[in-house]
């Protein structure tokens, strides 16, 4: 079976270079992107099975803005996205427009393991 | 040149070390409160020309922060509202609760500037809360950091 590959796009180096370490030992493929133009560039390039997406990105794009890019595209729609963010109030705003699911900041990076475990294995 | 260079460097390194939080921080503190709309809340941002705002419950306690980068969001979402359910989404007059960053990063009075400029460099703060004994004393926004960096630089010649 080929290995999944996700992509982390968060403005907070720390967090998803924890978060890259750790999905790495679970045998993922992983991809982090600070920029929303980062992560496009990510997408256009290869295929990727899941998003973890932060709200607060660097540069000019922030995540509500990737999110609606990338479900705009037919091509990326399908590839679910889960936010982790420290933005509660946003919850229902993203959970209404098709993520996957949304983790308050702080979080326990265990708890979004888990969510990515359980969609990667839905899909199969 | 290899050792004057070296040299610029750890002089620059000492400077930033010895510069303090409360050499640096904005000591009169504008905030908000959760409730407080983001209208209201831009205003009083606009007027003190800060781009960061610290967000108040009770008694001197922080529960989040609002940035000028969360009013864009805002705006897009905004902007935005006529493809969602409108009554899923508080775009009519949204508050500060809506968008303010709930975890907030503080620094102690004698944290340094070396240490804050890599916490907004690597969390991506934009603007961080001083505290002294469990009391907000002050603020630090990107600007303090930026002015007081490049000063430090110039010093050098």
């Amino acid at each position: 079976m080929a290995q999944e590959r996700i992509l982390v796009v968060d403005g907070d180096i720390t967090l998803s270079e924890m978060l890259r370490m750790r999905l790495k030992a679970l045998g993922y493929l992983v991809d982090c992107a600070h920029s929303g133009r980062d992560a496009l560039n990510v997408l256009k390039s290869r295929w990727v099975d899941l998003i973890v997406l932060a709200v607060a990105l660097q540069g000019g794009m922030h995540g509500f803005q990737l999110f609606r890019e990338i479900k705009r595209k037919k091509k990326f729609s399908q590839i679910p996205i889960i936010i982790q963010s420290n933005k509660p109030g946003m919850k229902k705003l993203f959970e209404m427009m098709g993520a996957e699911a949304f983790f308050a900041k702080p979080h326990s990076i265990d708890l979004v393991l888990d969510k990515i475990e359980e969609i990667l294995r839905k899909e199969i | 040149m290899k050792r004057t260079k070296n040299s610029r460097l750890k002089r620059l390194t000492k400077k930033l070390r010895a510069i303090k939080a409360k050499d640096i921080m904005t000591k009169k503190v504008v905030t908000t409160q959760q409730s407080a709309t983001l209208a209201e809340t831009a205003k009083l941002m606009t007027k003190a020309r800060i781009s960061g705002i610290p967000v108040m419950a009770g008694k001197g306690r922080i529960v989040g922060i609002v940035t000028a980068t969360d009013l864009f969001i805002v705006m897009d979402i905004i902007k935005f509202g006529n493809a969602v359910e409108e009554d899923a989404l508080p775009v009519s007059d949204p508050t500060v609760k809506f968008i303010m960053s709930t975890e907030v990063i503080k620094v102690k009075k004698n944290t340094t500037l070396e240490e804050i400029i890599t916490l907004m460099k690597y969390k991506n703060a934009h603007t961080i809360p001083v505290f002294s004994a469990n009391k907000m004393v002050g603020v630090i926004g990107r600007h303090d950091v930026f002015k007081n960096f490049y000063a430090a630089v110039k010093d050098l010649n």
